[in-house]
């Protein structure tokens, strides 16, 4: 018998004794890694991928019953919680067939105890994340831990490849591979746009003749939405976003399912939607729990688990609940608010009916009245099937950077060899020499030596040539700070008896005072004290109090997302008058009242006053980022033809360009407002003199290591180590404007931020649409919700000193 | 403005764009937070940040030294970043070849163990009718200067403006001096009693602004 026919018998016998059929992608995925060969299987959650690549993986060893020492598998997840629940079903898998296998977690969670007992032998199968993978390529010795690997699996690639943590998923691989030829790489993604480009993203460019298999199953989930209006849609808000006041109307659907799971879009919402639903349902006390990734992990594994063993009935919970884990008893799923995306949403409804074949069941609900648009949209997006790309990150150095080093901390690395396998990382395969040089003085001299002084210590290049970091103490630090994903300073929030409840960010603690009251983790406390890099805090049986919050990324429309929403409200007009039925109508009828809605072929644009300044609202519906960049360009054009200072703001329906003086909108356009030349030069003036590039870079010093957050644990913090990012680009930007970490924050605000493409269609969209300029006494329904955000920014033409002295002027 | 004239307990303190108060009767400079060293701190540490000429702070208290020819400098504190590197090397240099004297109040980052030349290291400097510390000092009989805090204000304007600038706090009982040294970051402060008042410094101009 052939070795498949061994392996197909061996698996159908154990999948047989389920009462399992193995489906067909599992089939092609087996026969394909049993001959070594890479790829990406393009899977939902629930439809059984695990299984269709772990037997085959794992054959060869169970194939020749040696026992083996050596780590044969290196599983890589996005999150912590999910690594646990791999585990899980690796280990049943394991038990079921009597395999002699070991398997481990390595993550943030994992002990000391049990990172020390890895350090000396690792298991057979590895459950881990890409920051932990990293770190273990940070430790002495790695390369010789992992010259047995089989296979390395990426799981969730759809959740990585959009964002830095691809990257450096992409960088530890290619290190891997250069090391151990013969490995194979395995990706598991849920379907996205461009999955054909995931896959060769994931696989990079290590051989050439032959780029990898995809396999896709054929599996669909069919999904049903239900969006929950209040009766009288005149109840509705016109803004916010939490939507609070329909608490009501979800509480038969929580009574009515056996488990739900409550999707916010902030863990502040989150915070505030437990508190209200056990104020309005108090039976709930025991059934229902938070989930939230600043929540401590021993509170979240444990809401975990309790969703697993149908403990718990309710969990309101953030994104930190959008991957895998498998809770197959859950049986509805709430989502507050807009989802912001097809993809996402689609996914979250999938957490229902976690089982092929069945349907998964969502409940909208919107927290002002304009998101009924976005929730008829909704409806429409997942009868398609289509969704979003996800666009992987190129030439980022800050990643770079900090995967350099970690080799130089670990055996040090020889700068010839390591560009060769660099290059093979879709992410790097364009880097030039120029760049590589400058990444290697980087870490060697700090880049740029002006003075003769310089003290520069990081990476040493030693006598042979190997770039090796030394100091014990720079070592230290480095570890410390591996990861890409960057937050605010974090602070321990531990009880006075010492228990440990989560963290929360430096800024929001810096605003309280000892004795003040606040909500987390659905309970309030009262701070006691605050200490080093510690909160401690008592119980409280205060009844109000601050609500927690975090400055976490706010996120906008997908372009796809935008074009429903465009399709949706150009029909509002029309189905006034042909659906007298349709729950938008009263909107419809306010927003017309106020002002107008715009058809397929115009543009709406609102002016009036309030006591803040005049008002001036354009409505482009392309999504927070591209009015972010739109309302700078158009703020910056308009500043050129008079001196003038804006605060700007911005939301997924449109922006406004707030100011001191009347804006003749007449007399704008005759500017050429619109035009997509220049738009290049247009934005990189505006830019520079806002806060997009400066925030981007935020997170490039960290990762690249110019911000130090800090050791854990150590009382005093490395305080004289510290800055802040807005410091740091300052300096860079007076004094040196060609470093690549600088430039960088140019380039992402560009690329990923402002859409550079997209921006350039939206303009030519509104170019060739009516304008209809609106002059009202008050602001409209759909003005309402961008007038009231307080996430603002400026720009100005006026001269510094002169706009000091105006607001001197105003302020006495 | 380039700078302010006042008349504090009888005593003549003018206020310069320089970050800097000349006080006429003991004929002194007086400055806070230099942070001398500071970026070659972090680049011995490994970060990257440019080594850019620290010169300029050095130029720019020579110019206003030009300008107002005291007899003394006093530092409030603060004047060195952390232990010795070469970046105090010009500073040093700067001290042994002056004609005139200078003080340093010792502040939390200075990390001096050994003498330097011509300049006088005190933990404070009591001097009718003023004490000079690098902290600010509770007790209200004394009138304080000192430096510490890097005070800042948030300027709001209508339209929702906002611009942060570095600036002098002058209270009854106290002055706090801005941070002298480039790359030192701020704290922004707010009014807190009456007859308090800010001088608020931008790149070359000073502005008042009372309660």
């Amino acid at each position: 018998m052939s070795d498949y026919s061994n392996f197909k018998n061996w698996i159908l016998n154990w999948m047989d004794s389920k009462d399992w059929k193995p489906q067909k992608f599992q089939s092609e995925a087996w026969k394909e890694v049993l001959k070594g060969q890479s790829g990406l299987i393009n899977a939902p959650t629930g439809s059984g991928k695990t299984l269709s690549l772990l037997p085959a993986i794992l054959w060869p060893t169970i194939n020749h019953s040696k026992k083996t020492n050596h780590l044969i598998c290196l599983w890589i997840t996005p999150l912590r919680s999910l690594s646990q629940q791999i585990k899980i079903s690796i280990e049943e898998f394991l038990t079921d067939n009597n395999l002699n296998l070991s398997v481990g977690v390595r993550n943030g969670d994992t002990s000391a105890k049990e990172r020390n007992k890895q350090r000396n032998k690792l298991p057979n199968i590895l459950v881990t994340t890409p920051e932990s993978l990293q770190l273990i390529i940070s430790s002495k010795d790695w390369k010789n831990k992992f010259s047995f690997i089989n296979a390395v699996v990426v799981d969730e690639w759809h959740e990585l490849i959009g964002s830095k943590r691809g990257v450096q998923v992409e960088l530890c691989l290619a290190a891997i591979r250069h090391f151990n030829t013969s490995t194979s790489i395995w990706g598991i993604s849920a379907t996205i746009g461009n999955i054909e480009q995931a896959k060769d993203v994931l696989l990079g460019n290590f051989k050439s003749e032959n780029n990898g298999v995809l396999i896709k199953s054929n599996i669909k989930k069919r999904i049903q939405v239900k969006s929950i209006a209040p009766n009288e849609i005149k109840q509705m808000p016109w803004r916010g976003h939490l939507g609070i006041n329909l608490t009501t109307e979800l509480i038969p659907i929580l009574k009515k399912s056996k488990s739900t799971l409550i999707f916010t879009n902030t863990r502040s919402q989150c915070e505030l939607w437990y508190q209200k639903l056990l104020e309005k349902m108090p039976e709930l006390a025991g059934d229902m729990a938070m989930h939230h990734g600043s929540i401590d992990r021993n509170i979240r594994l444990w809401v975990e688990n309790a969703v697993r063993n149908e403990k718990i009935k309710v969990v309101v919970c953030t994104s930190s609940l959008d991957l895998g884990v498998d809770f197959h008893p859950v049986e509805s799923i709430v989502q507050i608010g807009g989802p912001k995306g097809v993809a996402r949403f689609i996914q979250r409804a999938g957490r229902s009916g976690h089982r092929p074949k069945e349907v998964s069941k969502i409940y909208f609900l919107p927290t002002h009245a304009i998101e009924l648009i976005e929730a008829a949209a909704l409806n429409k997006a997942v009868k398609k099937d289509f969704v979003e790309q996800r666009n992987p990150y190129l030439l980022s150095f800050d990643v770079l950077i900090q995967f350099l080093v970690s080799l130089a901390v670990s055996d040090g690395f020889y700068p010839k060899q390591t560009l060769k396998f660099i290059k093979k990382t879709y992410a790097f395969s364009t880097i030039n020499n120029d760049e590589w040089e400058w990444v290697l003085r980087n870490i060697t001299v700090g880049s740029q030596s002006l003075q003769a002084y310089d003290e520069y210590k990081r990476v040493d290049i030693l006598e042979n040539g190997l770039f090796k970091v030394n100091s014990r103490k720079t070592a230290m630090r480095h570890r410390v700070q591996i990861g890409t994903i960057v937050s605010d300073a974090l602070l321990q929030l531990k009880s006075i008896n010492g228990r440990r409840l989560g963290k929360i960010e430096e800024w929001f603690v810096s605003k309280l005072s000892k004795g003040e009251v606040f909500l987390f983790g659905g309970q309030y406390y009262k701070i006691f004290q605050m200490k080093n890099m510690e909160v401690i805090v008592k119980k409280s049986k205060a009844k109000k109090g601050k609500i927690v919050s975090w400055m976490g990324g706010r996120m906008g429309f997908s372009s796809y997302m935008s074009e429903l929403l465009r399709a949706e409200l150009y029909d509002l007009n029309k189905s006034l008058l042909s659906n007298p039925e349709n729950p938008l109508n009263y909107l419809t009828k306010k927003q017309l009242e106020f002002s107008a809605i715009p058809n397929s072929d115009e543009f709406l644009i609102e002016s009036f006053k309030t006591k803040d300044g005049f008002h001036t609202i354009f409505y482009p519906f392309e999504g927070r980022f591209i009015h972010e960049a739109l309302s700078h360009l158009i703020a910056y054009r308009i500043s050129l033809l008079n001196p003038i200072t804006f605060s700007l703001a911005y939301n997924d329906y449109g922006f406004e360009l707030l100011s001191n003086e009347f804006l003749d909108i007449q007399d704008i356009l005759d500017n050429n407002l619109w035009d997509d030349s220049h738009l290049f030069q247009d934005l990189n003036d505006s830019i520079n003199t806002s806060e997009m590039a400066r925030r981007k870079f935020r997170d490039i010093a960290v990762i690249s290591g110019l911000v130090f957050t800090g050791m854990p644990n150590k009382r005093k913090g490395n305080r004289d180590l510290q800055s802040g990012s807005q410091l740091l680009f300052d300096v860079f930007r007076d004094y040196e404007p060609d470093n690549l970490l600088y430039k960088q924050s140019i380039n992402e605000t560009f690329e990923y931020q402002l859409e550079e493409g997209r921006l350039r269609e939206a303009l030519k969209r509104i170019k060739s649409q009516k304008l209809i300029w609106k002059q009202i006494p008050n602001p409209s329904p759909f003005s309402f919700p961008i007038i009231t955000d307080r996430m603002r920014e400026n720009l100005s033409s006026e001269k510094f000193e002169d706009r000091i002295k105006k607001m001197l002027e105003e302020y006495q | 403005m380039k700078n302010i004239k006042k008349i504090i307990h009888d005593q003549t303190l003018t206020f310069d764009f320089r970050k800097v108060v000349f006080w006429k009767e003991t004929s002194s400079l007086v400055l806070s937070d230099v942070h001398v060293g500071k970026i070659t701190h972090f680049r011995k540490n490994g970060i990257s940040i440019p080594s850019f000429p620290s010169t300029n702070n050095l130029n720019i208290l020579k110019s206003a030294i030009e300008d107002y020819n005291p007899k003394q400098v006093v530092f409030l504190g603060d004047l060195f970043h952390s232990d010795y590197n070469l970046e105090w090397e010009e500073w040093l240099t700067f001290f042994k070849t002056s004609k005139i004297t200078f003080k340093l109040i010792i502040g939390n980052h200075d990390s001096v163990n050994f003498k330097i030349k011509n300049l006088d290291i005190l933990k404070y400097w009591n001097i009718s009718p003023f004490y000079f510390s690098h902290y600010p000092v509770e007790e209200t009989k004394i009138f304080n200067l000192c430096g510490h805090i890097h005070p800042s204000f948030l300027l709001k304007g209508k339209g929702k403006q906002k611009i942060k600038l570095p600036c002098f706090y002058i209270s009854k009982k106290n002055i706090i001096f801005p941070s002298f040294g480039e790359f030192t970051g701020t704290h922004n402060l707010k009014l807190e009693n009456n007859g308090d008042e800010f001088i608020l410094i931008s790149k070359n101009e000073l502005f008042c602004l009372d309660s």
